[in-house]
């Protein structure tokens, strides 16, 4: 016989409180434990959406259910490949970063990554060209990376020559371009000739390349570099230093056994060694992987992707299948390389959120204190926003901790109510472009979705809740 | 080392004040502290104490009554089905934590088991009193044991005999705080850990969990607490 | 005189804080006027009423601020202001003794699910508004925690989805509505601070559960576990889904000897299966329905004392102090101002056997209905704890000026000749409410008596000895005041009724 209502009235009690301190009060006098909640009230007019989705009897079942698939998931490394083949990308199909748009309402870093790559897929001759026939649309589609399975970086344009990185656990699959590199890149809007020369290389040489070393190479674990770099100072979105280095010492004596040419293993070891962000592409994947798991739960209010396209914030959510939410995309708050200020940076871009919504990058912050004056504050800053998110995560990772909160998981699976009851917004680490086509990066820092992506998804699923 | 509880002697009563994590003797004041925050530190054996008013003041510490909290209470139905064979199981435990009473105190407990039996008279329970050492010496422990598992495991009768044989003695026999637990068992009121022990032994909630919690407890009190509630289980068994 | 009308836009706080924000503006000197609420309708009206513009555009969320000061004391006024809402922010005001282990202190929680996870509680007692109640009880019985909720206003559905919720995890929810508890020796909410014992109470009705409590203390007996339902749990919807689940709780409680039922009488299906749940139960059940034609609680009281064996013979005497000159009947209108709805309800079902209509705020028939001015000649009693007149403001037992307003103007009602309060000690409750009452009580007498009148006022005080407020001095202050003061409010409510029916009490 076990004892009824968990032993309630057979333990000294402790409280936890939430409205009127003076009730809370009353318990501190009494010597009762109290944990008080600083509990403010939703949004107005949101109650009622609140009340439906939080009073679906599947909700707590089907989170559970999401979340244990995104957590099951232990992505690998299984191959390299052109994007033509392994996205079934035809020519004049451009994928791009964040929700759906037309090149119409398309931000400058975008405009000018799909300038480049129009050049670099041979479908223009020069960036006027290359404008005039995005503008004209002709022949041209433009497609969210997400849905093929994809994430980019940044403007994260793939166009069909581009070589992709193949993450697997069992049938899934997801994809990522290969890394240009920092200041002057594609993903940043930037298309002169030496961003195109660059991406022609990676296709030529470097692409093979590493398709030959992965291919002889085990599936590489991912996740466990992700658990490595995350307690060596990454956060696995403005930082992925340690996580760089320890997939290069993985696949090194690989590169070196491959039969290619010295000089072609040197230039790319010089190439991937001399970018900090080149694990990046292979963390997004990863990421990606693990949240796709998570998708089509009926009743699920967990989010299964932030990206953006420069132009709006969107969200995706489990319970709601591939509806995006959008909301204007911010212009992140942070440091500015060179003379660069505010007013030369574009809004928000990118599906590397995607970090995030899997629990590391800005919500891995405390994992990161090396970075936090670069995206503006202390390490106490980093601390409180690892801790603030929290505050609307459903689970703590397995394997991705955090050593200064005691190995701690990282927080992971946002809940939109959660975001919707607290106002707590999601921190996401990101580099900014220029707002000008063609610019490339000029800083980095932090940034939060607009809140109405929450509340739009909130209503999505209260109408999709039973009745109370 | 600081000291882990603060026991203030009245005229004849002892009252314990302990942190809010520590073994809560039914007699217990309990802070809201935890051990860690050292809530005694500074204070010292035979310092005077002030209590009444609802307060109890101590060197530097003020303690004021916030509210009233009553010691878990054993279930007051016991399942004849299950206490024959739990009390073996009991046994047994004991046996293979090797848990033993010290020689003096065995053959005592053995006589009072006897005496329970209606073989020596229960008075023999007072030579229990006051064997071992420290605080709460053994044989008041094992005592303890003997008049709670009587109480609650259906021979509240012998209970109330073997107190009013052993009553008039305690006093002068033992330590005033160890009198004190004894008044306490008599009238049913124990440790959580040894209220749990009783609980199993009735039916009510795993035994062997009960029974290493209890054995955690003091150096050797929990296990002369669970001794004596192995020789009032076997008086009360079928 | 300036008038300085400001909003702060999400800056919240809950609406007893500000209550004090707002007291503590009102005594800077120079400070005429002064209301620190959140922009509700209610707050936003009462704003137009003081004469302030009224802000554009300020909702529920946002805070406003307005005062009416000399234009020296603007200064002061702004920075008490300040002072006053820069409290600690809740979770830091005790930090423990061993310190913080991190470089930095937690934030504390935003949810109770969150604040669940920290603490191992196992216990949420919720006060926010009521329409934001049932996501904080979700949350944490989802954290499996048990539930208090003491807010009001609670749709019910929403509280039998919570009831089931609870239901399906083995979890109990007191409330919505529930103003007291007391669990393992904790008093939740308001709660009397009384000894332990061998009575287990499962109450639909807060302030009844308090007056029976505090009478079985004041005979020596103390409870188990006081296990509050909500007003609505017995309703025909909700099915008394809490109730039998306390039930069932103390039945397997070892601590509980007897167990006691407070509620008004419930709908006819639910009473059949109450009936039936305490039919299977193991330890004894008293029944304390509420009621016109039941036994009041008094008398429910000396039930539970006999069925524990210990009823004195000749009966329990409760605790009195009777007025310094002994009441005399008198001819005029008994007047009831209560906190505590079972209170007011008891004493109107006392007065009216002899007196006949009572006209009431939570009237006992239809036709006697107060107006919404709550004016009437005659008898009349109002429950000033009723959700109507304490919708964005705090509850009498914390903030009783509405109550001691009125009481004033009963003073200068030629008609008024009984003047009956109640007096809710526990905690949580006022800290002195004597401290507020004996002088109003002494103001009210003397106007009467200036008038020409002698004012009788009756007090029915619901305490116990522990109260941190102390039952004996609240009482002796009330009583020095001129007030004849009962620790039974059906005693009370009798001697009210017998000084106006124009017999010797």
């Amino acid at each position: 016989m076990t004892e009824p209502l968990h032993g309630l009235l057979n333990r000294d009690p402790v409280v936890a409180a939430a409205g009127a301190d003076l009730l809370a009060d009353a318990l501190a006098d009494q010597a009762v434990p109290v944990e008080r909640v600083d509990w403010r009230p939703p949004p107005a007019g949101t109650e009622e959406a609140l009340a439906r989705v939080m009073g679906d009897p599947r909700r707590s079942i089907a989170n559970a259910t999401a979340l244990g698939l995104v957590l099951a998931v232990s992505p690998h490394l299984v191959d390299v490949r052109p994007a033509s083949e392994a996205l079934g990308l035809e020519p004049g199909t451009f994928l791009h970063a964040g929700p759906p748009i037309d090149w119409e309402r398309a931000s400058g870093p975008l405009r000018g990554a799909l300038i480049g790559a129009m050049v670099l897929e041979g479908l223009a001759e020069s960036p006027e060209q290359a404008e005039a026939a995005l503008a004209a649309g002709r022949e041209i589609t433009l497609e969210p990376c997400h849905g093929r399975a994809a994430v980019g970086p940044m403007a994260g344009v793939i166009s069909p020559s581009m070589w992709v990185f193949e993450v697997a656990d069992g049938d899934r699959r997801a994809y990522c371009s290969l890394n240009e590199g920092l200041g002057k890149v594609l993903r940043y809007g930037a298309y002169g000739p030496d961003v195109i020369e660059r991406l022609r290389w990676m296709s030529a040489v470097l692409g093979p390349l590493l398709q030959t070393v992965v291919r002889r190479h085990d599936p590489i674990d991912l996740g466990a570099i992700i658990t490595q770099m995350l307690q060596m100072g990454d956060e696995g979105h403005n930082r992925n230093r340690a996580g760089t280095l320890l997939w290069l010492r993985e696949v090194l004596p690989a590169l070196i056994d491959s039969g290619a040419a010295t000089t072609d293993v040197a230039e790319a070891v010089r190439f991937v060694a001399g970018n900090d962000h080149f694990f990046l592409n292979l963390g997004m994947p990863a990421c990606k992987l693990a949240l796709d798991a998570g998708r089509d739960v009926p009743g699920s209010t967990v989010v299964v992707a932030m990206a953006r396209n420069g132009t709006d914030f969107g969200i995706q959510v489990s319970g709601t299948g591939d509806a995006w939410f959008t909301g204007p995309a911010q212009v992140p708050d942070g440091l500015f390389l060179g003379a660069y200020g505010p007013e030369d940076a574009n809004p928000d871009i990118g599906d590397s959120a995607i970090t995030e919504t899997a629990g590391i990058g800005g919500f891995a912050m405390a994992a990161a204190p090396a970075i936090v004056r670069f995206v503006g504050g202390e390490v106490a800053d980093a601390l409180a926003a690892t801790r603030l998110m929290y505050e609307i995560t459903l689970a703590e990772h397995p394997s991705y901790q955090v050593p200064i909160l005691s190995f701690r998981g990282t927080p992971t699976g946002i809940d939109v109510t959660k975001v919707v009851r607290t106002g707590i917004l999601p921190q996401i680490n990101t580099g900014m472009a220029g707002k000008v086509a063609g610019t490339g990066q000029v800083g980095a820092g932090l940034v939060n979705p607009p809140a109405e992506c929450f509340t739009a998804a909130l209503t999505a699923l209260a109408d999709a809740a039973p009745p109370l | 080392m600081c000291p882990s509880a603060l026991y203030v002697q009245t005229s004849g009563e002892v009252a314990a004040v302990v942190a809010r994590d520590a073994v809560r003797l039914p007699i217990s004041i309990v802070l809201a502290a935890s051990t860690a925050s050292l809530p005694f530190a500074g204070l010292s054996a035979g310092q005077f104490a002030w209590v009444g008013g609802g307060r109890v003041c101590a060197g530097d510490l003020e303690v004021r009554v916030g509210r009233w909290w009553n010691p878990r209470q054993a279930p007051a139905l016991v399942r004849p089905e299950h206490l024959a064979s739990r009390t073996a199981r009991l046994a047994r435990i004991l046996r293979a934590r090797r848990r033993s009473l010290s020689p003096a105190v065995a053959g005592r407990a053995g006589r009072l088991a006897d005496a329970l039996d209606g073989r020596h008279p229960v008075s023999t329970g007072v030579d229990l009193i006051g064997l071992g050492e420290g605080l709460t010496p053994s044989g008041d422990d094992v005592l303890s044991g003997v008049l709670l598992a009587l109480r609650h495991l259906g021979r509240p009768d012998c209970a109330d005999r073997l107190w009013a044989a052993v009553a008039g003695e305690v006093r002068s026999r033992t330590t005033a705080l160890s009198a004190t637990l004894l008044a306490a068992a008599a009238d049913g009121d124990a440790v959580p850990e040894a209220v749990d022990v009783l609980a199993g032994l009735a039916g009510h909630r795993p035994l062997e969990p009960a029974v290493d919690r209890l054995l955690a407890v003091g150096a050797t009190s929990g296990s002369d607490v669970a001794h004596g509630l192995l020789v009032g289980a076997r008086a009360s068994a079928p | 005189m300036t008038d300085l009308v400001d909003v702060r836009r999400g800056l919240y706080r809950d609406s007893v804080s500000l209550m004090q924000v707002s007291r503590s503006l009102q005594q800077v000197p120079g400070v005429s006027a002064a209301l620190v609420a959140m922009a509700t309708e209610l707050n936003l009206d009462m704003l137009a009423t003081m004469g302030f513009p009224v802000p554009e555009g300020a909702g529920p969320n946002d805070l406003i601020v307005a005062v009416r000061a000399d234009d020296d004391a603007q200064a002061a006024a702004l920075a008490a202001l300040d002072a006053a809402l820069a409290r600690p922010a809740p979770g830091t005001g005790s930090p423990g003794p061993s310190g913080p282990s991190g470089p930095s202190t937690e934030a504390p929680a935003r949810t109770l699910g969150a604040a669940a996870g920290r603490s191992g509680a196992n216990i949420a007692l919720i006060s926010v508004p009521g329409r934001y109640a049932f996501l904080e009880a979700t949350d944490a019985l989802e954290a499996g925690l048990s539930v208090l909720v003491f807010s009001d206003g609670v749709p019910v559905a929403q509280e039998i989805r919570l009831k089931d919720a609870a239901t399906a995890r083995d979890l109990l929810v007191m409330g919505p509505d529930c103003g007291t508890a007391i669990i393992a020796g904790v008093g939740l909410g308001f709660a009397n601070v009384v000894r332990p014992g061998p009575v287990g109470i499962v109450a639909a009705s807060g302030t009844g559960a308090q007056q029976l409590c505090c009478l079985l203390d004041a005979a020596g007996v103390g409870v188990s576990h006081v296990l509050g339902v909500g007003g609505g749990d017995l309703s025909a919807e909700v099915a008394g889904r809490s109730t039998l689940r306390a039930l069932a709780a103390l039945d397997a409680d070892p601590a509980t000897e007897v167990v006691l039922l407070v509620s008004k009488p419930p709908a006819p299906e639910v009473a059949e299966r109450i009936r039936a749940a305490v039919a299977g139960m193991a330890t004894p059940v008293v029944l304390g329905l509420l009621g016109r034609g039941q036994p009041d609680l008094s008398a429910v009281a000396v039930e539970v004392l006999r069925s524990v064996g210990t009823l004195p013979a000749g009966g329990p005497e409760w605790p009195e102090w009777p007025a310094p000159v002994a009441q005399q009947p008198r001819s005029g209108a008994l007047r009831g101002l209560f906190c505590g709805g079972t209170l007011c309800d008891e004493a109107m079902i006392v007065a009216s056997a002899r007196l006949g209509r009572i006209w009431s705020n939570i009237p006992l028939e239809p036709g006697w209905a107060l107006p919404r001015d709550l004016r009437a000649p005659g008898h009349l009693m109002i429950d000033f704890g009723d959700d109507r007149l304490t919708a964005g403001r705090p509850h009498p037992m914390i903030d009783p000026s509405l109550r001691t307003e009125r009481l004033m103007a009963e003073a200068e009602d030629p008609e008024t000749a009984v003047l009956l309060l109640d007096v809710v000690l526990g905690h949580g409750a006022h800290p002195d409410p004597a401290g507020e009452l004996a002088p109003a009580t002494r103001a009210a007498r003397t106007t009467a008596g200036t008038a020409g009148r002698d004012l009788a006022v009756v007090v029915s005080l619901i305490g116990s000895d522990g109260d941190p407020q102390g039952r004996d001095g609240q009482a002796m202050a009330l009583r020095d005041a001129g007030a004849h003061v009962f620790t039974s409010n059906a005693d009370a409510g009798r001697h009210a009724t017998a000084l106006v029916s124009g017999d010797q009490p």
